[in-house]
């Protein structure tokens, strides 16, 4: 029960860093409502797109998890404060709103929470054996015990001498390990209950916002769609799938990237075609697109691909073509990272865990 | 996807891939179908959102040519199949199926929408088809994996245990505890357990003893002495874990291995080895 207590909580937490980020980018929508489920969403990955700016110098520089969490400790929460000494009329103004629409739409509220908690509950309380989760659960187990980054082996502990970029600039499990410092929580806890819970509200919160733009006040539809998405989650089952990582793999950095960020983009790529297309929402894409590399090295390919594919046509369809270069700016991270593992691969480069 | 391969099968590598990455289910043929008939009966906006990237995607991730052209660039065989995530099922399938009850009304929606579940259903493969594995335990282990921990913390004289383990608790083990190290690593585990280990491999020089620990411990190989200890004192392991099931336990007595502790499943047995190893503090990036 105190474990279930502590999950709920933790998750809320999370949250409310989210939308305190999040709030610095969806703040320069003025002429539209504040969405809460928006802010949360882009508030993630401007989240994790920072974090990934502080990580990885440090990581290069080979110093302690323990100096990370206290400089990022300390960021976020002189970032939570900013955030709410600017934003506290936008949140009250929001809570208002939502308590409005939870009274205005009391069924479709509660069935659409209904179908969220439940999947939670079944998939975060499932035992499965993965090879993957020896590496990225390891990981995060291993920099707490070692208060090092990345410089041992998560499968068996050895001493490694160089890092493995594969992995390198995909730095979500050394946020759960500073999560895991600072807290206490055990890292199987951190990954497969609380960062699991979340991905999986996310990935509904994200069908929410692309079923509320196709299907607008006809609150039944929305569900009925979200409903079905689910569905199919469950039974669309190979070991390929984005829905298998979902229900899995769903600690995993590749269970976001297929089934967060990636409608992510799709939802943005209906936002942008419905007119919704100003600087403030490319900059949301664009630091979407950033997070998600830090999230997981599968984003590097699978982001500007998503990009190409969805975007690129609305250059024609919208007759604008200065989304040209700004769908190549969102492309841009990926592009650059994937690079950067290409040279080390070829082995133009080396970083080796000691000075030299 | 290990078993296909671009040079392999040319522009039948697509056929290939969907195959493994499809199974059973029919949800891409849903995908194509509701497609059509996005194409047929939507109104301008819904045909701008579906459409184009429908032809976008059978341009470039289900073009037969397109691996090959991108595989003179990076190796994608093992990875091709994750840009099938592009295509939006998901999200394009419920919305066919909502635009076709949204046709009806009252009772016949209903009945309608019941219906759709069930071909939704049945047209896939249910994630727990061979039933619910609740979790043992908060940490998502099992509790044997947590026992022998703690026995192993128990019986030992250093605070880094070194062990050698069965397949699955080798994957378990450091998720839950990394104070514990292994003697060996998840590619040359499953190599070893996937391939032949030959004499050569367990002669060579860089993963030899490795190799022979996998060969005793999944193979059930028993070799002559002078090697085994060879291995354990090479990779400094202490301890081996073995499944009470396991077959190895009178060759390990043979070896001169001691049982060390038990738990509800496994055997714990120790050999003394010369040398421990605590690679979180003694190393070269320590000694700076």
């Amino acid at each position: 029960m105190g474990n279930t207590v502590v999950c709920i909580g933790m998750i809320f937490v999370n949250f409310i860093l989210y939308l305190s980020f999040g709030s610095f980018l969806t703040r320069f929508l003025k002429k539209e409502v504040f969405s809460v489920s928006l802010t949360v969403l882009v508030g993630f990955f401007f989240y994790y797109s920072l974090f990934s700016i502080v990580c990885v110098p440090m990581m290069i520089r080979l110093r302690p998890l323990s100096e990370l969490s206290k400089i990022w400790g300390g960021l976020v929460i002189f970032i939570v404060l900013l955030s709410l000494l600017f934003h506290w009329k936008m949140w009250a103004g929001a809570a208002k709103g939502i308590g409005e629409f939870i009274k205005g739409h009391w069924i479709f509220f509660l069935c659409a929470v209904a179908l969220s908690i439940v999947q939670v509950v079944v998939i975060v309380n499932a035992y499965h054996f993965t090879l993957d989760a020896t590496f990225y659960v390891g990981t995060v187990s291993t920099s707490v015990y070692t208060d090092r980054m990345n410089i041992f082996n998560p499968y068996t502990g050895a001493w490694q001498d160089h890092f493995e970029l594969r992995y390198f600039f995909a730095t979500y499990p050394i946020h759960d390990a500073i999560v895991c410092q600072i807290t206490g929580i055990h890292p199987l806890i951190e990954t497969k209950t609380i960062m699991s819970s979340i991905v999986i509200l996310f990935t509904n919160m994200i069908y929410y916002k692309i079923a509320l733009e196709l299907w607008g006040e006809k609150k039944s539809s929305v569900w009925l769609m979200m409903f079905f998405a689910a569905l199919i989650h469950f039974h669309y089952i190979t070991i390929f799938t984005s829905a298998n990582f979902l229900l899995t793999r769903t600690f995993e950095g590749k269970a976001i990237i297929g089934n967060v960020v990636l409608p992510a983009l799709f939802y943005f790529f209906i936002l942008i075609l419905k007119g919704r297309d100003s600087w403030a929402y490319w900059i949301m894409l664009f630091f979407i697109c950033v997070g998600s590399n830090g999230i997981s090295t599968t984003a590097n390919m699978l982001v500007p691909a998503a990009l190409g594919i969805y975007m690129f046509p609305l250059t024609f369809l919208k007759k604008r073509w200065t989304f040209i270069p700004k769908c190549l700016a969102c492309m841009a991270p990926g592009v650059v990272m994937m690079l950067l593992y290409v040279g080390y691969v070829k082995g133009y480069y080396v970083l080796y865990t000691y000075i030299r | 996807m290990q078993n296909v391969s671009v040079y392999q099968l040319g522009i039948r590598f697509i056929s290939a891939c969907l195959d493994y990455y499809n199974g059973m289910n029919a949800y891409l043929v849903f995908y194509v179908a509701s497609l059509l008939f996005v194409g047929l009966k939507g109104d301008r906006k819904v045909r701008e959102i579906f459409l184009p990237s429908g032809i976008m995607l059978l341009l470039t991730v289900y073009n037969p040519f397109f691996p090959i052209l991108i595989d003179r660039f990076f190796d994608i065989n093992k990875e091709y199949y994750r840009f099938f995530w592009l295509t939006p099922i998901t999200i394009l399938v419920p919305y066919g199926g909502v635009s076709v009850l949204e046709m009806e009304e009252g009772k016949k929606k209903m009945a309608a929408a019941f219906a759709l579940t069930v071909i939704l259903i049945f047209t896939g493969d249910y994630i727990y088809k061979n039933g619910y594995t609740k979790a043992e335990n908060p940490y998502k282990v099992p509790n044997e994996v947590i026992e022998v921990s703690r026995m192993l913390h128990q019986v030992s004289e250093v605070e880094t245990p070194k062990a050698m383990m069965e397949y699955d608790f080798n994957m378990m083990m450091r998720q839950y505890d990394p104070s514990i190290l292994l003697a060996v690593g998840r590619e040359d585990y499953i190599n070893g357990v996937t391939y032949e280990i030959t004499e050569e491999q367990m002669n060579s020089k860089e993963n030899g003893f490795l190799y022979r620990l996998v060969a005793v411990m999944m193979r059930g190989e028993e070799l002559e002495k002078e090697k085994f200890l060879e291995a354990l004192e090479g990779t400094n392991t202490e301890f081996f874990v073995i499944s009470k099931g396991n077959l190895i336990q009178d060759y390990l007595i043979d070896m001169g291995l001691t049982k060390a502790g038990e738990t509800k499943g496994h055997i714990l047995y120790r050999y003394n080895v010369k040398e421990r190893e605590n690679p979180y503090v003694d190393n070269i990036y320590t000694n700076f």
